[in-house]
């Protein structure tokens, strides 16, 4: 892969050099078609059988990262991965988002189930699914979430029982995000309800093709949506699909749970919009548009400019304490107390940008369908509705302010 | 301008080694030389300001610490400038370091001796801190006009003054404290400030205009918000503290949920001012400024707020030192435009 003195090379401690070398490298290998387009960590090939590249140039930088073990950059080079150390990682997560190209691989086998595996998989599991999800073979869903497990995930009910050499799986997952075009699902199942119930919850791997599941998608108050719940009928499960021990599986869902949550409040604070025409939108130019300037250059509607200096400033601190999580990552200290609020701060930020935009577009934003409506306008109006879920996602702002007043505040139980 | 690093990085938003032993010796001195009692008891024996601080300040160095070094100055620069008024607000403490940190840079050109306490009288319009709002007039080696809100004004020796010169330029000048009128004001905060009023007062004439005005100015700003940051993380720490040791209903009230939640979103308000002072020290810029100003403006309000109201009875008590927190937070808000006019500002900045 690397010969000795490959600046590219994971050995490579000058990170200056790494950092001009992969310039170089992807000035000739990232496609021009690709360059500026990528404005969340979400978009890009989310691999499986169930769906293929969306265009020629998806593919060529899918495999010219995936030669050189970067789809997943981090990971042993015995699966597939690049054996990248961190502080190269961080450089070139920089570099891509730079050029706002996309990740060569994205989807949830990657960000959660993949680490899971290589710290508590077994030699035969990780053998089996590590290099499957570098390759992009295999799409990954989550099944945490329960109709009556929300913020109260440890009572989940959906049952495992211990049947020779399987396990077999009865009950309802909700909120599984891609169900329906997923290939495996990890879950979090009851197998001892006697107990505490964190105590009795073991962690599985699941075969979407395994008969007995069926997968129903939701309908959101902004229509359409990757959400799905997952049924389980009688799902007959091999033990040796169990990750970790029995009854040990809260421990190994709650390093996952922290990774989601970071995620979800830093990709809403990195943008935001999932959707084309919304990409660069900007409050700012939507109120120059349709409320204009006064003769002394401001804003007609003085409410209106004020809330959306304070929406513009709300996302630069954001930005600026993103930046500050990171940067004392990168000088060498444990993250501090400033990236514990970042769920909370970048999904109420969000909703309430989105929310100031259906104030600055008025009853044109009201539009669900079809003229006179214009594409711009239902796309925002969708959005803000979205935006909605934003706080109760990944852990509800609620939850995130009792963690943060127990673990950060230290204030009593 | 983005400083940058070796490998093309660019600068952390952190502070280094070197600035965080500065900041730890600011706060062991100032918690040595001026604790909270000691603002209490100023404030009780009509002293506006701490002369003896003063001059353990300037013995140490600190008044001079974006003095250039070239004039017996320390040389350092915002980080190290934000990280000391942090304790300065942390403590109370009665002392002109925003005055000294706005004139500091411009020391060369004043030629006064270590320790002196200039101050800047720039702003004529109580309710428009725009530097640029200038009707002060300059010639011939004489000042006239009126100048409001002058912090750190009826102890000071020396006043720089904008001004505008016969052709309408701006300018700076130096007059002599005892060649103005003051009008000492006495505010809730109890600190010095005061009107100065310039009638063919003489003054000498400093190189620099509107452009240096305006950045010491908004180097004042900054200051004023890491004032803010550091008042806001110890009076949110005092009420933390009672949350977990007041008991009520056979509970310490901060195990109740509706308190809890409020003490986080004063902590992330605070967490975000944190984040805008940074920016603004490392990467100062009108915008930046601003930032800083309005969210550690909104931040220490509400820390103020909720810190009487989570204190019962007893917050509402000069007694317990949250009052003077209070009072202090709101002056230094409302000094240099409050967060609403450093919105308005921003969204001028950015062309709306």
């Amino acid at each position: 892969m690397t010969s000795a003195g490959d600046p590219l090379a994971p050995g490579e401690t000058d990170l200056g050099a790494f950092r001009r070398a992969l310039r170089a490298w992807l000035a000739d290998h990232a496609p021009e078609a690709l360059r500026g387009t990528a404005s969340t960590p979400f978009q890009g090939y989310w691999g499986g059988t169930t769906t293929g590249f969306d265009n020629e140039a998806q593919r060529v930088w899918f495999e010219r990262c995936l030669a050189r073990g970067w789809t997943a950059p981090t990971w042993p080079s015995a699966y597939g991965g690049g054996d990248m150390p961190v502080a190269q990682y961080r450089i070139f997560q920089e570099e891509l988002r730079a050029m706002a190209m996309p990740l060569p691989l994205v989807g949830f086998g990657l960000t959660m189930i993949g680490p899971i595996l290589l710290s508590e998989g077994t030699d035969a599991q990780k053998a089996r699914h590590v290099p499957a999800i570098v390759r992009g073979e295999v799409r990954w869903c989550q099944g945490y979430s329960e109709p009556d497990a929300g913020s109260d995930l440890a009572s989940l009910r959906t049952r495992a029982v211990r049947d020779g050499d399987d396990w077999v799986v009865d009950g309802q997952k909700i909120w599984t995000s891609h169900a329906e075009k997923s290939d495996w699902i990890f879950c979090l199942v009851r197998t001892d309800p006697h107990v505490k119930k964190q105590a009795g919850i073991t962690f599985l791997l699941i075969d979407m093709q395994s008969p007995g599941i069926t997968t129903r998608p939701i309908e959101l108050i902004s229509g359409s949506s990757p959400f799905c719940e997952v049924f389980f009928d009688g799902v007959r499960v091999p033990v040796d699909h169990t990750v970790g021990t029995v009854n040990d599986g809260w421990r190994v869902a709650k390093a996952l749970l922290r990774h989601e949550r970071g995620m979800v409040g830093e990709s809403v604070a990195a943008g935001g919009a999932r959707v084309d025409v919304l990409k660069t939108y900007t409050i700012r130019d939507h109120a120059l548009e349709v409320i204009g300037l006064d003769d002394q250059g401001r804003l007609r509607d003085p409410l209106l400019r004020d809330a959306i200096a304070a929406s513009e400033m709300e996302q630069a601190l954001m930005r600026i304490t993103v930046r500050r999580a990171n940067d004392a990552m990168k000088a060498g200290a444990a993250p501090g107390a400033e990236s514990s609020i970042l769920k909370v701060v970048g999904t109420e930020l969000n909703q309430r940008r989105w929310k100031l935009a259906m104030r600055i577009g008025g009853p044109d934003a009201l539009g669900w369908e079809g003229a006179p409506y214009s594409e711009r306008d239902r796309a925002l109006c969708r959005q803000w509705l979205r935006s909605r879920g934003n706080t109760i996602e990944g852990g509800s702002s609620e939850v995130q302010r009792n963690i943060l007043a127990r673990t950060v505040l230290r204030m009593p139980k | 301008m983005t400083p940058s690093h070796a490998d093309g990085a660019t600068r952390l938003l952190v502070l280094d080694e070197e600035q965080r032993m500065l900041a730890d010796a600011a706060r062991d001195l100032l918690a040595a030389e001026a604790p909270v009692s000691r603002a209490r008891a100023l404030r009780d024996a009509g002293e506006v300001w701490d002369a003896s601080l003063w001059t353990h300040l300037t013995d140490l160095g600190w008044a001079g610490l974006m003095v250039p070094e070239s004039h017996g100055g320390m040389g350092l620069g915002l980080p190290e400038a934000v990280a000391f008024m942090e304790a300065v607000g942390a403590h109370l403490a009665a002392t002109p370091m925003v005055s000294a940190l706005m004139v500091g840079p411009l020391a060369p050109h004043l030629g006064t001796a270590a320790g002196t306490r200039v101050s800047l009288a720039w702003q004529e319009d109580a309710r428009t801190p725009r530097p640029a709002t200038l009707e002060t007039r300059y010639a011939e080696g004489r000042v006239t006009g009126r100048k409001v809100l002058v912090l750190d004004g009826t102890h000071a020796e020396r006043f720089v003054v904008s001004a505008r010169d016969s052709a309408g330029t701006a300018v700076l000048v130096a007059v002599d404290a005892a060649d103005t009128h003051l009008e000492p004001l006495t505010r809730v905060d109890h600190r010095d400030a005061a009107h100065v009023v310039c009638s063919d007062a003489p003054a000498e004439l400093l190189s620099g205009g509107l452009p240096e005005l305006e950045a010491a100015v908004d180097r004042g700003t900054v200051a004023l918000a890491a004032e803010l940051l550091g008042l806001s993380e110890a009076a949110r720490t005092r009420t933390l503290d009672y949350l977990r040791t007041r008991e009520q209903f056979g509970r310490p009230i901060g195990s109740f949920q509706a308190l809890q939640h409020r003490a986080v979103d004063a902590f992330i308000a605070t967490e975000l001012a944190r984040s805008g002072v940074l920016a603004a020290a490392f990467e100062p810029s009108p915008r930046a400024t601003s930032l800083a100003k309005a969210q550690a403006t909104d931040a220490a309000q509400r820390v103020a707020e909720e810190g009487v109201q989570m204190h019962g009875g007893i917050g509402m008590t000069d007694e317990h030192d949250v009052g003077l927190y209070l009072k202090r937070i709101w002056v230094a808000a409302m000094s240099h435009g409050d967060a609403s006019w450093h919105r308005s500002r921003w969204a001028r900045l950015g062309g709306y």
